[in-house]
């Protein structure tokens, strides 16, 4: 097996007048077949220009890309378009199109000078409907959409135009959870089912996390590292792609944590599973540390009585209860003060 | 297949129909209607048969208001048209040949025949000449309205913000009419008074040669403009995703640029500045049929613009009095209530680019 994109010391970038401005330099990139890659950093690491030059629609500045072996640059556009498709962020704006004439424009690179559809056109934008269940609204006019499903038919147009490779610019942005991990899926299944090599920029990391085969993180110094999710998540190198003060990973759960500043209070946490982890979610947000050291001033004790939860806090010899995390936090507020009087 | 109806009782195909039925009421009409009354029958009979009993309508038919009614059908679909275009390829829905500038251009063109070239230059005069000096005309004028098509496309070709377009188009506009005026400034009087004349847009007096002249140029400015459909609908997109479905955008854009600099140009060189139905017609056009797919929109506009023009005419004829309009004020006058509409009814607007 071959892989459908190869990119050899590629840098991208802009270019003022004669000068290159490159964002990111030697850059070895492969997409196989069968492949769903998500291509992951922070607002402003060059996810976007990178996405733009592996789809021909901006200069690379040095190296090569090549697709089916072919360089990038000797493709015409219309060969191009054969063999790679777009889901691009811009707003589409030909409201007047019903969704099945817009799908169907996915079949430009293939019909004759007029752009009528022969027998088999009809059944490829047929099929790209079904799979991305957009057939529902066929007759609908695009200004009549909701954006995810605006979101779906460009997703459909990409199908119909029946590429090996599909890129996608971030296609689960203006999307709700359950669309956002439909979306995902669905690509995900494609790339499996269709030996397609689909590539697609998000800021979902979580969904990325679990539905990608491989991850290109790109960091905001333009380096960009790639491997299976799970291995860039143990060896460190997707908490460092995102480091900012804040916040942290938590390798446990495999979410984000917003942090805690150094000068916050620590508090000992102990009970239930389930009751521990929403407690710890509230008392993090209240900028509390957790701990489990267990000789600290401040204790809270969770309890299960018969279904009904209890928080016990034990604060400087006097034990408090709380039958709810609200009256627990209004307490916890004026031992924030406290320590605050004191520096 | 349920999704691609082929029923010919499609509501499309009625309207279509009663467009090229009153595309034929109203050429007839056109031709009876004018200060010399002529009986509906003997129109029909000159028209199709073309003899007739009386020398002097067959004269009247044939010679004046025959080749006026085709003008009207030329000016019609050509501006038409290049509105359409020109509506898509900019994105925008106040694009239209006089609204960028465009029409402005293709005055320079003819300003600059008519200005410098002698006394006897005049548009009476060309008219006079024989194909070469129409040829000129049309040359200049096709010129100069890319010239004014080009800088709009430069200075505001990336920008994709309607408002900021419209600005830069109207400041080309502008300038161009200013170079005029510096022309018009150094003028003899004479020259003057025929530049003013033919700013006021004239259907009449295109005969002969001239009128084939400009009836294979806008012809051919109409195939380009239906070849390159696949292309218009494909830009629809955006122009990224024209390029990803294998669009050479630059070659694109001088295809569609070329066929409305030779589709304005040349109908403004011979019958003057003629406003209002290059943006206007097409929004008719899509409101009516309720389509974005230029295979059937640059038909349907022809067929629209025509009917209007015609209309236009016959307005400007004034039935049953001896004066005549000018044809640029009555198109204004019933064109710009159309843009008026094209703005307030934002939902026309939204249907169409958003």
């Amino acid at each position: 097996m071959k892989p459908l994109l190869t990119a050899r010391n590629l840098s991208i970038g802009y270019k003022i007048g004669k000068r290159n401005n490159p964002i990111s330099e030697a850059l070895d990139l492969d997409l196989w077949p069968g492949q769903l890659v998500c291509l992951l950093g922070p607002n402003g690491a060059g996810k976007s220009t990178l996405m733009r030059t592996l789809s021909g629609l901006q200069p690379m500045l040095a190296g090569t890309i090549s697709i089916d072996d072919r360089p990038l640059q000797k493709l015409k556009p219309v060969d191009l378009a054969q063999k790679l498709s777009l889901v691009l962020t811009e707003r589409v704006e030909a409201g007047n199109l019903t969704v099945t004439e817009l799908v169907a424009l996915g079949r430009t690179p293939y019909t004759g000078w007029l752009g009528s559809l022969t027998d088999l056109d009809k059944e490829k934008v047929g099929r790209a409907m079904e799979a991305t269940d957009t057939i529902r609204y066929a007759n609908r006019r695009m200004t009549e959409l909701s954006d995810g499903e605006r979101q779906k038919v460009m997703l459909a147009r990409a199908l119909a135009q029946d590429t090996k490779l599909i890129l996608l610019d971030e296609p689960t942005a203006h999307l709700d959870l359950p669309n956002r991990v439909e979306m995902m899926r669905l690509l995900h299944n494609l790339a499996r089912q269709t030996n397609k090599a689909i590539m697609l920029s998000t800021h979902e990391l979580d969904l990325a996390l679990q539905a990608a085969d491989k991850l290109w993180l790109m960091h905001p110094d333009g380096k960009l590292i790639t491997g299976v999710p799970e291995d860039l998540v143990l060896n460190g190198s997707f908490e460092a792609a995102f480091t900012k003060n804040g916040f942290h990973f938590d390798k446990n759960t495999g979410t984000f944590m917003i942090h805690k500043e150094a000068s916050s209070t620590p508090v000992y946490l102990t009970g239930n599973s389930n009751l521990l982890f929403w407690t710890k979610r509230a008392l993090q947000r209240e900028n509390f540390v957790v701990s489990d050291d267990n000789l600290l001033p401040h204790k809270i004790e969770i309890t299960e009585h018969q279904g009904i939860p209890k928080w016990i806090f034990h604060h400087a010899s006097q034990i408090k209860e709380y039958s709810n995390i609200s009256d627990l936090l209004a307490e916890l507020q004026s031992i924030k003060t406290v320590n605050l009087n004191f520096k | 297949m349920p999704l691609f109806p082929q029923s010919s009782l499609h509501p499309r195909r009625l309207i279509i129909i009663g467009l090229v039925v009153l595309a034929v009421l109203f050429f007839l009409l056109d031709i009876m209607l004018g200060s010399v009354r002529i009986p509906f029958d003997e129109v029909a009979r000159i028209v199709f048969l073309g003899e007739s009993d009386t020398t002097a309508w067959l004269f009247i038919i044939e010679k004046i208001r025959l080749p006026k009614a085709i003008t009207a059908i030329i000016v019609g679909c050509g501006l038409s048209v290049s509105g359409l275009q020109m509506q898509t390829l900019f994105r925008n829905p106040l694009a239209g040949p006089s609204e960028l500038g465009i029409t402005a251009g293709a005055g320079l063109g003819v300003a600059a025949v008519m200005l410098t070239s002698g006394s006897t230059a005049s548009i009476f005069a060309i008219r006079q000449l024989g194909v070469s000096g129409s040829w000129l005309i049309v040359v200049m004028a096709s010129l100069g309205a890319a010239l004014v098509l080009t800088m709009v496309l430069l200075i505001a070709g990336r920008i994709k913000d309607n408002v900021i377009l419209l600005i830069v188009g109207v400041m080309v506009g502008t300038i161009t009419v200013s170079v005029i005026s510096i022309w018009q400034y150094f003028s003899q009087p004479e020259q003057l008074q025929e530049y003013i004349l033919w700013t006021f847009g004239s259907l009449g007096g295109i005969v002969q040669y001239h009128l084939y002249v400009l009836s294979s140029v806008v012809a051919v400015g109409l195939l380009i403009a239906f070849s390159s459909s696949k292309a218009l609908n494909a830009m629809l997109l955006g122009e990224n995703y024209a390029r990803s479905m294998g669009l050479t955008v630059g070659k694109t854009r001088f295809i569609i640029m070329a066929s409305t600099s030779l589709l304005t140009g040349s109908i403004t060189a011979f019958c003057g500045p003629i406003g209002f139905v290059g943006i206007a017609v097409p929004h008719i056009t899509r409101s009516l049929l309720g389509t974005s797919d230029h295979r059937i929109l640059i038909p349907c506009t022809c067929l629209v613009g025509t009917v209007l023009m015609l209309i236009c005419d016959i307005i400007a004829q004034m039935p049953g009095a001896q004066t005549v309009l000018p044809i640029n004020v009555v198109t204004s006058l019933l064109g710009a209530p159309v843009v008026i509409w094209v703005i307030v009814s934002r939902n026309n607007l939204r249907s169409s680019f958003s």
